[in-house]
């Protein structure tokens, strides 16, 4: 299973993979704002774990694929700029 | 405390730009009711939220007010292509307010009434817990 999510995830173009990366940290966010409030919901954690897998999962094979989200992901063996001339979210080719 | 990632949660892509929609969001940035405003009272309340969870849910939600600005700052950096050849009244506006840098806080575009530090202002949480977990021996 695992297996297969990762064959998926190295098939997928750029714009979908970050998708998956956006869409679990959107639900680890909004699971950890629950928590908050609910620390000993078993069902909230496990969700939440399962979300910080998948997410942990997807943005591995992003930032193999397709370079560092942020600067502490950044590997020496795409140089300096491929952090640091990447568009922002802002610009159109971020999009 | 703060790390940055170059990516939104969300993507901002403005598929059919409408100038007096983006002056009713360009609005939500500065104000009372802003977002700015939204994010300087959770973090500034932390500080005197005695709860230490709430601390946490303060931390996070005016963290996630930070990300809702860069929404807001995106879409502003995107209504910055609308043309003024296009000449609606409200693109007229819209672009009188982007031209003036003392309005970026503004939370009425079509007014152009601008934001006040007075709207950051954090009026002390009063609690009132009869035994609090983490107030300090009275001695």
């Amino acid at each position: 299973m695992a297996e297969m999510r990762l064959r998926s995830l190295d098939t997928m173009e750029k714009a979908e993979l970050l998708r998956q990366v956006q869409m679990h940290q959107f639900a680890m966010h909004d699971l950890g704002l629950y928590l908050d409030t609910h620390p000993t919901d078993e069902t909230a954690l496990e969700h939440f774990m399962q979300h910080r897998a998948a997410c942990e999962q997807a943005s591995e094979v992003y930032v193999r694929r397709f370079g560092a989200l942020k600067m502490e992901q950044v590997g020496a063996e795409n140089g300096w700029a491929a952090w640091s001339n990447t568009p922002f979210p802002w610009e159109k080719e971020a999009n | 405390m703060f790390q940055y990632e170059k990516a939104l949660q969300y993507p901002v892509k403005i598929a059919r730009p409408n100038a007096k929609l983006a002056k009713a969001i360009i609005s939500q940035l500065g104000g009372p009711n802003g977002e700015t405003g939204a994010a300087l009272r959770y973090l500034n309340q932390r500080y005197t939220m005695p709860l230490r969870e709430v601390q946490g849910i303060l931390t996070d939600i005016g963290t996630e007010e930070q990300l809702h600005r860069c929404y807001l700052l995106g879409v502003k950096h995107s209504a910055r292509h609308l043309s003024v050849s296009a000449s609606s009244a409200n693109l007229c506006g819209l672009f009188r307010y982007l031209d003036r840098a003392d309005l970026v806080f503004c939370y009425n575009a079509t007014l152009g009434c601008s934001a006040s530090a007075a709207h950051f202002d954090v009026q002390r949480i009063q609690f009132h817990l009869p035994v609090h977990p983490m107030q300090p021996e009275m001695s």
